[in-house]
């Protein structure tokens, strides 16, 4: 089973791959440190120009940015108190306070090797679980994948966001994307309304770009940002004399690491739920509780650990059965898909260097973090906060049209981008989840193919659907996270 | 927008969810022209998607009388964001229009000082490095081809 992960370690061991994973470190701290601007966007803005390149060259450049920008978000959490992701709230808390005693130098290090170990426990999770739970769903049939579709979708609307109402109208919004073009089956028109360019579908690239760049572009030029106390010079030492300061967080990594992967493999639930729960146990588990949000290291330590432990688990349900624990998990499926690869067990028997060597590319590159986001890049990245947000917004904007036109190489992917973008603003503002639209336009088409195969094997008979036993169980888990949330939430307003 | 207009018909979520309702059963006149089971999902999305449009009325009139307290506008500075739109729809036109690298190179820096910076030097230079290091990477390194404009 894990002799397909180091046959696929030569693969990755190449200048190209290396230089990939560190360029998707440094430019995944850049996005991470500049508020606003998050893993999702980066690698669906970067998704495009995957195009041309070998399939494990891109993927190392989304597994670099992907880690690189977990770290990153840390960055003006520290040292601003405006977390560079939302994943990097929890950071804030008490990494502001100790810039603010001048130990600011000294959390960003904390940060970067807190970040580094929960990235490669991460990765070693994906490579222990990922392979066992492949091979499982490999004996699953059109009925199982149906139901495996359902359940992930059913996973992320009642698990992520405030309202399921909004979370089921985005999934269904996705699903009935993924519906235009031709039928699956009988190749009929299905809303293409004249449009020969939407015969193909919609190519998913151009959703993601519309979906998860256009909103915080627009945020980016409609708020100016107070950033006066960025770019000042960080007092740090080296980081090999400050590493013996650290150790003694053993148990706050081991903790928060296994917290972050248990976060991460669930489907619904992400990076910053990981960090505040971290940081809830590592404050319980204290000895001085009260010192927390005050400059407590180990509070940065906790909170970095967890939202890093989360990167690589997110995939394992993404890579194994398709289901993205994460919207960066959806948008990486995304990058996947374009490269002709699609997720699931057939990934691992068809593509198995590419998969393993995926897993690799996430080793290697939460361990390039520690090299990478030392003090000098830590002092440099700091100052990119002092870039005028107007300036990044257009060059954003550019880059986008650059990315979806070159697809087809056609203004109206461009068009079409603009309007998801304007839908997803929309949607972002009134608070409708986004990761339920990629998920249902990942699974709309899967799924829908996979039903109407069991009704064809089954002669048209809709009980086909409930013939076997794996059917009945991945029922009765989809009924149980749909119900879960609501006796949970009416056990709570009895109380 | 404000979410705490006394008129319940023009309260945003509820606007927004009649958009969706209308966006729907529109949607569903050509579904219902499909054939076989190639309508099958279709037409079940987009009747679930009419249904929950309804429900999201109920419940966001039912949250308006039950909640006192006042309601934070979902935008800070409508105005701006408008801008931002039409700046985006004016660049993704003038494409079309002036071909891609001059449109660019009027863009960014027309964008950057409409919506705030205005040193010339920043302009000057994000203008530049643009342009140039887009020539650079996509036309030369990577020979892509971008539009040239209608009116060359």
């Amino acid at each position: 089973m894990y002799m397909d992960l180091i046959s696929a370690l030569p693969s990755v061991l190449t200048f190209d791959n290396f230089f990939a994973i560190v360029i998707g470190v440094l430019s995944g701290i850049a996005v991470g440190a500049m508020p606003g601007l998050s893993a999702t966007m980066a690698i669906s803005v970067l998704v495009p120009f995957t195009f041309g390149l070998d399939p494990l060259v891109a993927l190392g450049l989304m597994a670099g940015i992907y880690n690189g920008a977990m770290y990153g978000g840390a960055i003006p959490a520290i040292l601003l108190r405006i977390p560079g992701t939302p994943a990097a709230v929890a950071t804030s808390f008490d990494g502001y306070p100790m810039a603010q005693q001048g130990r600011g130098g000294f959390a960003l290090q904390i940060a970067v090797v807190s970040s580094a170990i929960g990235g490669i426990a991460s990765a070693l999770a994906l490579m222990l679980l990922a392979p066992p739970l492949a091979k499982v769903t490999l004996l699953f049939g059109p009925s199982e994948v149906f139901w495996i579709a359902v359940f992930g979708l059913c996973s992320i609307i009642f698990l992520l966001g405030e309202s399921p109402i909004k979370g089921l109208i985005s999934a269904c919004f996705g699903i009935f994307v993924s519906m235009v073009g031709a039928d699956p089956i009988t190749s009929e028109d299905r809303f293409i309304f004249g449009q020969l360019e939407l015969l193909d579908g919609i190519n998913m690239v151009i959703l993601l770009v519309g979906l998860y760049a256009m909103p915080p572009v627009i945020d980016l030029l409609e708020q100016p940002l107070d950033t006066k106390e960025a770019g000042k010079a960080l007092k740090t030492e080296s980081l090999l004399r400050s590493l013996p300061k650290m150790f003694h967080f053993w148990k706050t990594w081991l903790r928060s690491s296994l917290i972050g992967i248990w976060i991460g493999i669930l489907p619904g639930a992400g990076g910053s739920m990981a960090a505040f729960m971290s940081y809830n146990e590592a404050r319980r588990a204290s000895n001085n509780p009260n010192e927390w949000g005050q400059g407590e290291p180990e509070g940065v330590a906790a909170a970095e650990t967890a939202n890093n432990a989360d990167t690589a688990s997110a995939l394992i349900p993404a890579l194994t059965l398709g289901i993205p624990g994460t919207a960066v998990a959806a948008v990486m499926l995304g990058g996947l898909l374009v490269h002709g690869l699609q997720p699931g067990p057939m990934l691992f028997r068809d593509n198995p260097d590419i998969v393993f060597g995926f897993m690799w590319q996430f080793l290697f590159g939460a361990i390039l973090l520690i090299f990478l986001g030392g003090s000098l890049a830590t002092n440099s990245f700091s100052h990119l906060l002092k870039l005028p947000r107007p300036v990044l917004g257009s060059i954003i904007i550019v880059l986008m049209f650059i990315g979806v036109y070159s697809i087809n190489e056609r203004m109206f992917d461009v068009y079409l981008m603009l309007g998801f973008g304007l839908i997803g603003y929309v949607m972002d503002k009134f608070k409708f989840p986004l990761p339920p639209v990629v998920l249902g336009l990942i699974l709309g088409g899967f799924a829908e193919e996979n039903l109407r195969l069991t009704l064809l094997i089954g002669q048209g008979q809709w009980s086909a659907l409930f013939a076997n036993t794996t059917s009945l169980v991945l029922v009765a888990m989809t009924i149980a996270v749909v119900v879960g949330p609501m006796l949970k939430r009416l056990f709570v307003k009895t109380k | 927008m404000n979410n705490n207009n006394t008129n319940p018909l023009l309260r945003p979520m509820i606007v927004i969810a009649f958009c969706i309702f209308i966006a729907s059963a529109a949607f569903l006149i050509p579904a219902l022209e499909l054939t076989g089971r190639a309508s099958l999902l279709p037409v079940a999305m987009l009747i679930a998607l009419m249904v929950l449009s309804v429900i999201l009325v109920i419940t966001d009139i039912k949250k308006a009388r039950t909640n006192k307290t006042p309601y934070k506008p979902a935008l800070q500075s409508p105005g701006r964001v408008l801008g931002a739109l039409l700046s985006v729809l004016v660049f993704v036109t003038n494409v079309d229009l002036l071909g891609f690298y001059l449109a660019t190179a009027i863009f960014v820096p027309v964008a950057a000082y409409l919506f705030g910076c205005r040193s010339l030097k920043v302009l000057v230079a994000s203008d530049v490095i643009v342009v140039v290091g887009i020539y650079l990477i996509f036309g030369m390194a990577m020979v892509k081809d971008f539009p040239m404009g209608s009116i060359w």
